[in-house]
C-alpha cells in the first residue's frame, strides 16, 4: 500500500509518500517562514495563497522522487483539521480531487493524530499503550494512546500553546521571527535559576496546562529590567537576555516534564512519545530522558524533520487509517471535502 | 467540430456551479453552497460527468472560474481544477468569473455591451465591460478590475446592460450611469455553464495553462 500525504494546515506546505513495504519514499516541504516574517506571525490569507501556488509542484516532485505515477498510489491522505480553514481547504480540495481522478480513497487525517503517530515511522518505534506529549506553536496536550485510533485527551492548554509562549517571549526579547528556536538557542548560554518564573498549574491536580501567566511574568520582569536600564544597549544586556530566556525555558520545560510524569503515574505506562515543534527542544529532551531513565521508562521522538508540520506524517497516518478500516462516517469512494478549523482529537469527523 | 470534452467549475460566489460537455451532451448543476463551497464540489463533478457520460481521463481540458470573488471559493475552484487536470494529464483554462457572468446575461437578455458588477465588500466593487463580438462571443472592453463605486465612472459612451448583484449593492454607482443603461438584471451569478463555450475558444486558440499554473486572479491583492 502506498499513500500520498498532504499537509497545509498552517504555514508549511508538506507532501510525503509512505509505502507499507519500503517506508517513507518521498518527503517534500516548503516553509512559509520568510513570507510571514515581516508580520511577526502567520497571516492566514497569505498562507492560503502560498499553499495553492506551491502544493501541486511539490506533489509532482514527490512522485518523481519516489519514481511513482499517481495511478500507482493506494490512497491520498490529507490534513482535514484542526488548523487555518482557508489553508486546510487548499490541501483538502487538491487531495480529494487527485483521489477522485485516480479512483482511489481520499482519507481525511487529524493533524494531531499524525503528529502523535510520527514517532512510529522510526526504526525503534514504541509499542502501545503510551502517553503522547504534543507540543507545538498551536497545541499543547497529553494524550493516552492505547492504539491507532484509540485516543483519550488527558489534558491540554487552557490558553497559549507552549510554542506560542516561546514565540511571544522571543519577540519580547527582540529575537527574530519565529523566535521559539532562537530563544532555545539563547537559553543554552543563560542561567536557568537567575529568575524564578512560575511553574503554571503544577500546584494544581490534573493534566491541563496554562502558559499565559508565565508569559506575563516574563513581560513584567523585562519591563522592570528595561526601566532600571539593565536591558537595551547596556553592557551585560546580552547576558541578562540569555538568563531570561534560560529561566523562561526552564519554567516551560519543568511544567511539561512534570505533567508528563504525572500522566505516566496516572496510567501506569512506561512509554512517552514527544511530538510537535517544541519536541525538538534539547533541554526538554535531556530532562525527559533522565527522568524516564530513572524510572525504567523510555521516551521516543520522531526524526527531527518530522517534529514540525510535514506531509510524511499525514501519509503515515493515512496508511494506518487504511489498515484499520475507515471510521464509520467515511468510506472509500466518498469524495466529500473535509476541512475543520476545530476538531477534537478522538472525536469523529462528523461530530 | 463539437467533440470538445470539458469540465468547468465556478465557486467565486455563494453559488457553486459545475458544468460539463462531451460530444453533443452537456450538463450543469448549481448548488447554493452557502458557507461551505468546497464540501460538495466533487459530488457535483461526479454527477455532471456521469450525466454527460464522461471519464476524467477523456477530458480535453478543465476550466475554472479564476475570480474575482471569494478568495476561498476561487481557491477551491483552482485546487479542484488543478487536481483533476493534473490527474488526467490535460491543461486548464482560467476563465474570469465576470466574463462568465456576462455570458449568463447574454443567454437571458439581448445586450451588446454588458457592464458586470460584483460586490467586493469593504465598500468596493469588481467590474468589467464585455462586448458581444459574434453571435454569442464576448470580448472584454474594460478588463476586470476593483473600483470604488462611490467615485468610479465607467469610461466610454456606449449604451450598457447592467448585470450582476453588485448593482444592487451600490445603487448610487448605478444611478451615476443610469443614462447609459438600457436594462438591468441583478439576479445573475457567475456560472460554469457559459464557461464551456469560453473554454472551447481558449482551448482552440491555445490559451491554456499547465495545471500547476491554474491559479486564482484575486485582483484584490492588499490583504494585510
Amino acid at each position: 500500500m502506498i499513500v500520498l500525504g498532504i499537509e497545509t494546515s498552517c504555514d508549511e506546505t508538506g507532501v510525503g509518500i509512505y509505502d507499507s513495504e519500503r517506508g517513507l519514499v518521498a518527503h517534500r516541504l516548503f516553509s512559509q517562514v520568510a513570507l510571514h516574517e515581516p508580520f511577526g506571525g502567520v497571516v492566514p490569507e497569505l498562507a492560503s495563497r502560498d499553499h495553492i501556488r506551491k502544493l501541486l509542484p511539490l506533489v509532482e516532485a514527490a512522485l518523481a522522487d519516489a519514481g511513482l505515477r499517481g495511478t500507482s498510489l493506494t490512497a491520498v491522505a490529507y490534513t482535514a483539521g484542526p488548523g487555518l480553514i482557508g489553508a486546510l481547504l487548499v490541501g483538502a480540495t487538491l487531495g480529494v480531487g487527485l483521489a477522485m481522478t485516480w479512483g482511489v480513497p481520499a482519507i481525511p487525517v487529524h493533524h494531531m493524530e499524525a503528529h502523535l503517530l510520527a514517532p512510529m515511522m522510526e526504526n525503534n518505534a514504541p509499542e502501545f499503550p503510551l502517553i503522547a506529549l504534543l507540543v507545538s506553536g498551536g497545541h499543547t496536550m497529553l494524550v493516552d494512546v492505547r492504539g491507532v485510533g484509540d485516543y483519550r485527551v488527558l489534558g491540554e492548554t487552557l490558553d497559549d500553546a507552549a510554542g506560542e509562549a516561546f514565540d511571544k517571549t522571543a519577540k519580547l526579547l527582540g529575537l527574530p521571527y519565529p523566535g521559539g528556536p532562537e530563544l532555545a538557542k539563547l537559553a543554552e548560554h543563560g542561567d536557568t535559576a537567575k529568575y524564578r518564573f512560575p511553574r503554571p498549574m503544577m500546584q494544581r491536580p490534573g493534566l491541563d496546562f496554562s502558559f499565559s501567566g508565565l508569559k506575563t511574568a516574563v513581560m513584567l520582569k523585562v519591563r522592570e529590567l528595561e526601566a532600571n536600564g539593565s536591558l537595551g544597549d547596556s553592557a551585560g544586556a546580552d547576558a541578562i537576555r540569555a538568563d531570561l530566556a534560560s529561566s523562561f525555558q526552564a519554567a516551560v520545560v519543568d511544567t511539561l516534564v512534570g505533567k508528563s510524569l504525572r500522566a505516566l503515574d496516572q496510567t501506569g505506562y512506561q512509554r512517552l512519545i514527544v511530538a510537535g515543534g517544541v519536541g525538538a527542544n534539547r533541554s526538554l529532551r535531556r530532562q525527559l530522558e533522565s527522568k524516564l531513565e530513572s524510572r525504567g521508562g523510555c521516551v521516543y521522538y520522531p526524526g527531527n524533520e518530522y517534529c514540525t508540520d510535514n506531509g510524511a506524517m499525514i501519509a503515515y497516518a493515512g496508511l494506518q487509517s487504511l489498515k484499520t478500516g475507515f471510521p464509520a462516517d467515511q468510506f472509500p469512494g466518498d469524495y466529500t471535502v473535509h476541512a475543520r478549523a476545530r476538531w477534537e482529537l478522538g472525536q469523529p469527523l462528523s461530530a | 467540430m463539437s467533440a470538445f470534452a470539458c469540465l468547468a467549475i465556478e465557486a467565486s460566489t455563494q453559488v457553486l456551479s459545475v458544468a460539463a460537455c462531451h460530444g453533443n451532451r452537456s450538463g450543469n448543476i448549481e448548488d447554493n453552497a452557502g458557507r461551505e463551497p468546497s464540501r460538495r464540489v466533487f459530488q457535483l463533478v461526479q454527477r455532471v460527468l456521469a450525466e454527460v457520460d464522461l471519464d476524467p481521463q477523456a477530458l480535453d481540458c478543465v476550466a475554472f472560474g479564476c475570480g474575482p470573488g471569494s478568495f476561498t471559493g476561487v481557491r477551491v475552484a483552482a485546487a479542484a481544477a488543478q487536481s483533476i487536470a493534473w490527474g488526467a494529464g490535460v491543461p486548464v483554462c482560467r476563465v474570469s468569473g465576470l466574463h462568465a457572468l456576462a455570458g449568463v446575461a447574454l443567454e437571458r437578455h439581448d445586450a451588446k455591451h454588458i457592464a458586470v458588477c460584483l460586490d467586493a465588500r469593504m465598500g468596493e466593487a469588481y467590474i468589467a465591460v464585455y462586448h458581444r463580438a459574434g453571435r454569442a462571443e464576448l470580448t472584454p472592453e474594460i478588463d476586470d478590475r476593483l473600483v470604488d463605486p462611490a467615485a468610479c465612472l465607467i469610461p466610454g459612451t456606449q449604451s450598457l446592460f447592467a448585470a450582476g448583484p453588485g448593482w444592487d449593492a451600490y445603487p448610487e454607482f448605478y444611478q451615476r450611469h443610469s443614462q447609459r443603461f438600457t436594462g438591468i438584471d441583478t439576479d445573475l451569478w457567475p456560472s460554469a455553464a457559459p464557461m464551456l463555450a469560453i473554454a472551447e475558444r481558449m482551448f482552440r486558440d491555445g490559451k491554456t495553462v499547465n495545471a500547476a499554473d491554474a491559479l486564482p486572479n484575486y485582483i484584490r491583492d492588499k490583504v494585510t
